[in-house]
Formats: structure tokens, sequence, C-alpha cells
């Protein structure tokens, strides 16, 4: 006898062992499933701060050229 | 005499998805020729919807001309690619260079693609499980919120999404409904006192050497950066080269014209072929539609959000309207927010400014594909 709910019924161990199966199953497949989520949180974080990251670059690039390159009739009026 | 009949008769194999899709193709090419709404785009899609689900035609099937150019244009990725030369070539991005703060809206409008995406992976493989959605559908189905037909097609062929044709039919159907979905979400957003906001003209024009660097200064920001979104970018800024270097104008307009009309035609009419019953009538076909709309809500409510926050940061300087631009559909939400502007205050004209965060938004729905494509593949 490993457990039983009053002393006279006795828990078969196999059925134990299916319980503890199906317990541990669940368990994992929720761990699963919130790593999945998890893994897809990344992806929105990573992406979302990729985007502007990139865009933030190329906005400084954009400023630099607008300052380097100005238009002709602008530096004309300023000469 | 019954079996050679239903062999050759094609109504006699008529089934209640064909029908509904004769239907449905019917309502497409009416809402493109009787009310206007994107004709270049319904049209042929509700054409090659027709044509696709005609019994015993065999035009989508394999070997007919439809799988054809599904094959040789989708597949192969070749016609987002073309279309987006003949894009490139159409747009100035001068409104979006005289204002580059814009491409932050772009890059904020870009937040319904992520949240869909990750909306689509919950009900599907990744918790509940109440849908087909594994994680490459559910990248495919939130880049519908890039609310661009062209970076659509790629992204979900790349991915080979499962839904593809679904998508593709979603992203174009809601860019023609642009109009109808963003003005409710803009006008719960912002006060009439905000959308009266007039902005400041800006002053200057922007010269001719920087108009030709950007393209290509662009493509390798973005290629080096997000690598993925190369053969887009390359392609929108190439034809937009063509446009802005001067020298050669015949490739221009080939560009925008012949290439983007024969291309045009093509797209409209294989994606149109896509739409065949048997695989289209599914109830996870209703919900790619149904988180499609909620990507473009989110790209439209994250935008203007960031508007509003611009809005504060400058001094009242920016209408927070401008933010719902940032989704790329071009030149539909430039033309939503000037007339619900001009609606507010009949001398506010706000179409330079939202076209300026359109056209970011336009380069920032092609990182956010390449970004994606990119990411998803890590985490499998």
């Amino acid at each position: 006898m490993i457990f039983s709910l009053d002393s006279n019924t006795p828990i078969p161990a196999d059925a134990l062992t299916a319980t503890i199966a199906l317990l541990y199953h669940h368990i994992s497949s929720a761990r699963q499933e919130r790593s999945r989520m998890l893994n897809a949180l990344w992806i929105v974080l990573l992406g979302m701060a990729i985007i502007f990251a990139v865009l933030g670059i190329l906005l400084l690039v954009m400023i630099l050229l607008g300052k380097l390159f100005k238009p002709r009739e602008k530096q004309e009026k300023k000469g | 005499m019954d079996m050679a009949a239903g062999e050759f008769l094609g109504f006699l194999n008529l089934n209640w998805q064909a029908v509904a899709m004769l239907v449905i193709s019917g309502v497409l090419m009416w809402l493109g020729i009787a009310k206007k709404v994107e004709p270049v785009l319904l049209v042929p899609i509700g054409f090659g919807c027709m044509l696709a689900n005609i019994p015993l035609g065999g035009a989508a099937e394999a070997g007919g001309f439809l799988a054809v150019l599904r094959e040789a244009g989708i597949h192969t990725e070749i016609f987002p690619l073309l279309i987006f030369i003949g894009i490139g070539a159409m747009i100035d991005f001068e409104p979006f260079l005289q204002r580059p703060y814009t491409i932050f809206l772009g890059a904020a409008a870009q937040f319904g693609i992520f949240a869909t995406f990750i909306l689509a992976y919950f009900l599907g493989d990744g918790w509940l499980q109440v849908l087909d959605f594994s994680l490459k559908d559910a990248a495919a189905i939130g880049i519908i919120g890039s609310a661009d037909g062209p970076t659509s097609i790629y992204v979900a062929t790349m991915l080979q999404s499962k839904y593809t044709a679904a998508i593709v039919v979603a992203a174009y159907s809601y860019m023609a409904l642009v109009p109808l979905i963003q003005p409710p979400i803009i006008k719960a957003m912002c006060s009439k006192e905000e959308r009266a906001l007039k902005m400041p003209s800006v002053a200057g024009t922007i010269s001719r050497r920087t108009k030709i660097l950007f393209p290509i200064i662009t493509v390798l920001v973005v290629g080096l950066l997000a690598p993925k979104a190369t053969p887009l970018i390359g392609c929108l800024m190439f034809g937009n080269l063509l446009r802005e270097c001067g020298v050669v104008e015949r490739l221009s307009l080939a560009a925008q014209n012949e290439l983007a009309n024969i291309v045009t035609i093509l797209l409209g009419i294989t994606v149109g072929g896509m739409m065949a019953g048997t695989e289209f009538l599914r109830p996870e076909t209703i919900l790619v539609f149904m988180l499609g709309i909620v990507a473009f809500s989110l790209d439209t409510v994250a935008g203007v959000l960031l508007g509003k926050l611009m809005c504060v940061l400058s001094g009242r300087k920016i209408n927070p309207m401008i933010g719902a631009c940032g989704i790329s559909a071009f030149p539909m939400s430039s033309r939503v927010v000037q007339k619900l502007g001009l609606e507010a205050n009949p001398y506010n004209h706000l179409l330079m400014h939202a076209a300026g965060a359109n056209v970011a938004g336009q380069i920032a729905s092609v990182v956010a594909g390449g970004v994606m494509l990119m990411l998803v593949p890590m985490f499998i």
C-alpha cells in the first residue's frame, strides 16, 4: 500500500503512476504553453525595439544628410 | 449519360462553397465598378475569384493559368517585389524628408502587427489551441497590419503560411476600407479641438542630392540592420531612385505605368484565383479577416497615441491625427486625415503632413516585415 484515503482502501500503484503521469503531462504542457507565449512576447518586444532602432538610425542619417546638402536656393539667399 | 453530363457541365458540379464565392466575386466587382472602391485591385481580384470558382473550369487547378501565375509570381515572391519598384517610382518622399520625425509615427503604427500576431498565436498553437494557427501563421496574419499588400504577400509566402490567400485578400480589402475603419477610431481618440489643430507649413525644399541619396542610404541602413527586409526595401527604393535621379525618365515612367499596371493586373487576378471556395471558406479564414481588422485598428490606435505624445512634446505643433497615417495604406489614410481635419476646421490642410507620416509608414511596414521574417525562425 502506498497511500490511502482511509486505511481500508488502498490505491493501486499503477493508478497512482497514471495519475502522476497525467499531472506531469498537464504541468509540462502548461509550462510549454507558457514558454511558447513567452517566445511570442519576445518577438513582439524585440520586433518593436528593432523597428524603432532601425528607423531611429535612419532618422539620424537623414538629419545629417539634410545638414550636409541644403537646397541651393537657400545657400544662395544666405550668400 | 448522367455521368457524362456531370463531367462536362459546370453547373452540375456547383457546391455551396463555389456558389458563395461566386457571390463574393460579384460583390467585389460591384464594389470596384459601381462604388469605385479601389477598382484597380477589386476588379481583377473579383474576376480572378470568379474564374477560380467555376466548376471544371480548371483555371486555378494544377496546370491552369491562374495556378501557373500563382507559382510563377506569388510563390517566387516576384510579383510583390516588382510592384514595389512601381510603388517606389510613384512615391514622392519629399513630405517625409521635410518632416523626418514622422518616421516614429510610422514605427508606432506597426504595433498592430505584433499585437495581432500575439493574439493569433494565443488563439492557436500558443495557448488555447482552438484554431490551427502556428507561430508562422500567426506572424503572417499579424502582417496584415502592415496595411501593405505586397509586404503581406511577401511575408506570408516566405513564412509558408497556410492562410496566404486569406491574408492577401484581407490586406487588400482592408486597405480599400481604410476610409471606413480609421475615422471612427480617430474621432474616438481625438477631440474636435485636437482635430482642428493646424500644423505650421514646412519652409524650404529638399535638395536634389538628398533626394537621390535617400533611397541609397535607406537601403544600406535598413539592409545592414534588418537584412531580411532587403528585397522589399531594395525594390521600393530602386523605383524611387529611378524617379529621383532624373537621368532615366523613360525607366521611371515605365515603372510607374507599364510595370505597375501589368503586375497589378497579374497580381490581382492571381490573388482572386487563390480564393477557391473549398480552401477559402473555413472558420480560420473568417478569423483571419477578423484579426486583420484588429491589426488595422490597433495600428491606428498606436499611431494616434504617439501623435498625441508628439503633440504635447512639440507644444501643440503636431496634429495627433497624423499618427494614424503611419499605417502605410498610401494614400488612403492621408486623405482620411485631410478630410477629418477640414471637417473640424475648414482652413486646416493636413494633407502634406499626413503624407509625410504615410510614406514613413511605407518604410516602417517594410522594416516590420523584414523583422518578422528575421525573428520568427529564431523562435521555432
